[in-house]
């Protein structure tokens, strides 16, 4: 899922990019309006951050025309206002949320995954969409949640796809090639570490016992696997 | 500038001038009466200088009717028709014997003139009543003289003026006097008509008010009243003087000081009055300048602050196999989240003081917004040793403003931790009944001293105590807190606890 991210302040800019990325989403940095519009032409993005207040063309203006071409287009604000007024306008010009400076990296998440939620309802839908077990976890996909009785965790874009990749695969062992190539794309190049790390924090939420995981197995030296 | 103000300048000016003014109203009025009182003291002593100088020809004219009718004892009618032809002072002559009986002129001898006709006919009455004849003193050789008198009464036209005297034989003789001779003689020692350099008028004036002799060089209209009046001493007592002058000398300087002075004082208030209007619209502007400055410079630090709560957190997140870097990279995120507070506090101030402080409102979960909080202060009261009690009870979605909801929180921890750390434990508990949202966070530290307990609403306000010695802060959390719960119709308060302190927040239920 690709996102356009507009933000004239570079460490801003940077630091989202990198949340987006671990959520599994495809971002395309933008630093200014113009370069927002220019990308947003050449990428179709799935839906767009903006910031407001942008040398050039502002965030209202931007959304202005994203909207004319694309009325469905989710669109979140990002501001350093939290003047009611701001967020009236921005709503008015059809803003799917606000996210307020100073944030941090869950609030970052929490709105992301709220937005892509609303998405993927609106969105006509797709065979990967549907729910599937995994052990005593249901996950639906378009609603980036899992359940296990009465129990609902939260997931992100990529843990969906690690663990929809792995109930495909049941039975099989895959390398952490495979599970890069599904998951993180092809283009790119993480540490073998960081995939361990995601495995590591995804069996801390969603299995019974992290330490004897049923969902996620280890394969020593092969991989992972689901039975 | 605010309109309490306006009306208390105003007050400030008005009130002491119109005191001024009618005190001053007052005063003039006193002091021009007392003036006027005494100008007419000074004129009619002036009036008295030409009332003597009467009184002294009246006085002339008696001494010459003494001497005129000194021998009239047995005079006979012819001898007083004499007398009365050749003493131009006087008109006609009486005589009256010792019984008071009319002796001359006498109607048996001879025929009367007109004349004497006249006077007998207007002297009846005095005759009748006995005026002319009154009794004579007792001496001690028997009865004495009846003492030379006046009598004056008006007849016809005029007065008539009748000198009176006993005469050694016993009889009464009578003289009206010619009262246009004593007129021309009184007119004679008075001074000239054409006062020389004189700017006033004095009149002498008869019992109807018309004039007989003025003088002066002053001409007063018709309609001008006298300042000053004095009636004649007997005989010619229906007389009187009145003084006339062009200019009220009375109060007129008065009147121009207490103007001139009134105006300085207007004019002096007046400028006060200004320079304290622009001294205040100046503070006014500067606060506001102030307030606007403080406004910007929160919002350029927000985006520098998220650089460096989003790094750390994504530091914290890379170094989950470290926990002493992890750690470190914590105290970054709590110390971003607490100046992310404290720049909230600051904006919510200014909002409050402009007056567009509003509430997002929206479908809320308390207890979700409450937990976020409560998570984001657990690794800085951990580190403070402050165990964390909650026990949340609102799972109900409410209409409320989240991020209000979640500063009210953080600003009641945030005391918490930075002033009652050492009782160790903090409760937090959260109910919904069907009234609204019930929040109560209970401290165990030294609680608020009695008399402190409604000013730490206060902005800007500080309990002074060796506790809150050397601990940051602005004032302001708790003015906020209650501000935003007032702001959603609800309160924040203080309720007593022992020991510590506990502070309840209602947030009433309104249809969405």
């Amino acid at each position: 899922m690709k996102v356009l991210v507009a933000e004239d302040d570079r460490m801003t800019r940077d630091g989202l990019v990198e949340i987006l990325a671990r959520e599994g989403y495809l971002p395309i940095p933008a630093e200014d309006g113009e370069a927002a519009l220019r990308l947003w032409r050449e990428t179709q993005p799935d839906f767009v951050c903006l910031d407001i207040m942008m040398p050039g063309i502002s965030g209202y203006d931007l959304c202005r025309q994203l909207r004319a071409e694309d009325p469905a287009l989710p669109i979140v604000f990002i501001s350093a206002k939290s003047e009611e007024i701001d967020r009236v306008v921005g709503l008015e010009l059809g803003a799917d949320d606000f996210i307020v400076k100073p944030f941090g990296v869950r609030e970052v998440v929490a709105r992301i995954r709220a937005v892509t939620r609303r998405y993927m309802v609106t969105r006509a839908p797709q065979a990967e969409d549907g729910p599937f077990s995994m052990a005593d976890l249901t996950i639906f996909p378009s609603e980036l949640r899992a359940r296990r009785g009465d129990e609902i965790f939260d997931l992100s874009l990529r843990e969906v796809c690690l663990l929809r990749t792995l109930h495909r695969q049941r039975g099989r062992v895959l390398d952490r090639n495979a599970l890069f190539d599904a998951c993180w794309g092809r283009n790119y190049l993480p540490s073998s570490r960081s995939l361990d790390q995601q495995i590591s924090q995804l069996r801390k939420r969603i299995e019974r016992d992290p330490k004897a995981p049923e969902i996620i197995r280890t394969v020593h030296g092969a991989g992972y696997r689901f039975e | 500038m605010p309109q309490r103000l306006i009306i208390a300048l105003l007050l400030i000016v008005a009130l002491p001038l119109v005191a001024m003014v009618w005190l001053g109203l007052e005063l003039a009025a006193r002091e021009r009466a007392g003036v006027e009182q005494r100008l007419a003291e000074l004129l009619t002593s002036r009036l008295e200088g030409s009332a003597a100088t009467i009184e002294a020809v009246v006085a002339q004219w008696q001494s010459r009717l003494m001497a005129a009718t000194a021998g009239a004892d047995g005079l006979d009618s012819a001898g007083a028709r004499r007398l009365v032809a050749t003493d131009g002072a006087i008109d006609q002559l009486l005589l009256l014997t010792a019984a008071g009986q009319l002796r001359l002129p006498d109607p048996g001898q001879g025929l009367l003139s007109l004349a004497e006709q006249a006077f007998l006919e207007r002297t009846r009455p005095l005759r009748e009543s006995g005026a002319l004849h009154p009794p004579a003193p007792e001496g001690q050789e028997g009865r004495g003289l009846i003492a030379p008198g006046w009598l004056s009464w008006h007849w016809g036209d005029g007065m008539s003026l009748i000198f009176y005297r006993g005469l050694p034989g016993g009889e009464v003789v009578a003289a009206e006097v010619d009262r246009l001779a004593l007129l021309a003689d009184i007119i004679a020692a008075l001074p000239d008509q054409r006062g020389a350099g004189s700017a006033d008028r004095i009149r002498l004036l008869d019992a109807r008010g018309r004039i007989l002799y003025q003088w002066g060089g002053y001409e007063p209209p018709a309609s001008e009243l006298p300042r000053a009046e004095l009636p004649l001493a007997p005989p010619l007592e229906s007389w009187h003087l009145a003084y006339f002058s062009p200019t009220p000398i009375t109060g007129a300087g008065t009147r121009l000081l207490f103007s001139a002075t009134l105006l300085v004082l207007l004019v002096g208030l007046g400028l006060a009055a200004f320079y304290v209007v622009r001294q205040l619209n100046q503070a006014l502007r500067e606060a506001a300048q102030r307030v606007n400055f403080v406004n910007q410079v929160s919002h350029e630090l927000k985006t520098p602050l998220t650089n460096i709560r989003l790094y750390a957190e994504l530091l914290q997140g890379d170094l989950e196999e470290e926990p002493e870097a992890a750690r470190k990279a914590g105290i970054i995120v709590a110390e971003s989240q607490r100046l992310s507070r404290l720049i909230g506090n600051v904006l919510s101030f200014a909002r409050g003081q402009r007056g567009t402080l509003r509430l997002n409102w929206r479908a809320v979960v308390p207890d979700e917004c409450l937990r976020e909080v409560l998570e984001q202060f657990a690794p800085g009261f951990e580190q403070a040793g402050i165990a964390i009690q909650a026990e949340l009870a609102a799972p109900q979605p409410q209409p409320l403003d989240p991020d209000a909801l979640a500063q009210i929180a953080a600003n009641l921890l945030g005391n918490v931790e930075k002033y009652a750390a050492a009782g160790g434990r903090v409760v937090v508990t959260s109910s919904q009944a069907g009234a609204g949202l019930s929040l109560t966070v209970r401290d165990f530290g030294p609680g608020i001293p009695k008399g402190q307990r409604e000013r730490i609403f206060r902005p800007f306000h500080r309990i002074r105590s060796d506790l809150t010695e050397g601990v940051s802060g602005t004032g302001l959390g708790l003015t906020i807190a209650r501000d935003l719960a007032r702001l959603h119709g609800g309160d924040l308060t203080l309720t007593a606890a022992a020991p510590g302190a506990q502070f309840t927040l209602t947030i009433p239920r309104r249809d969405p």
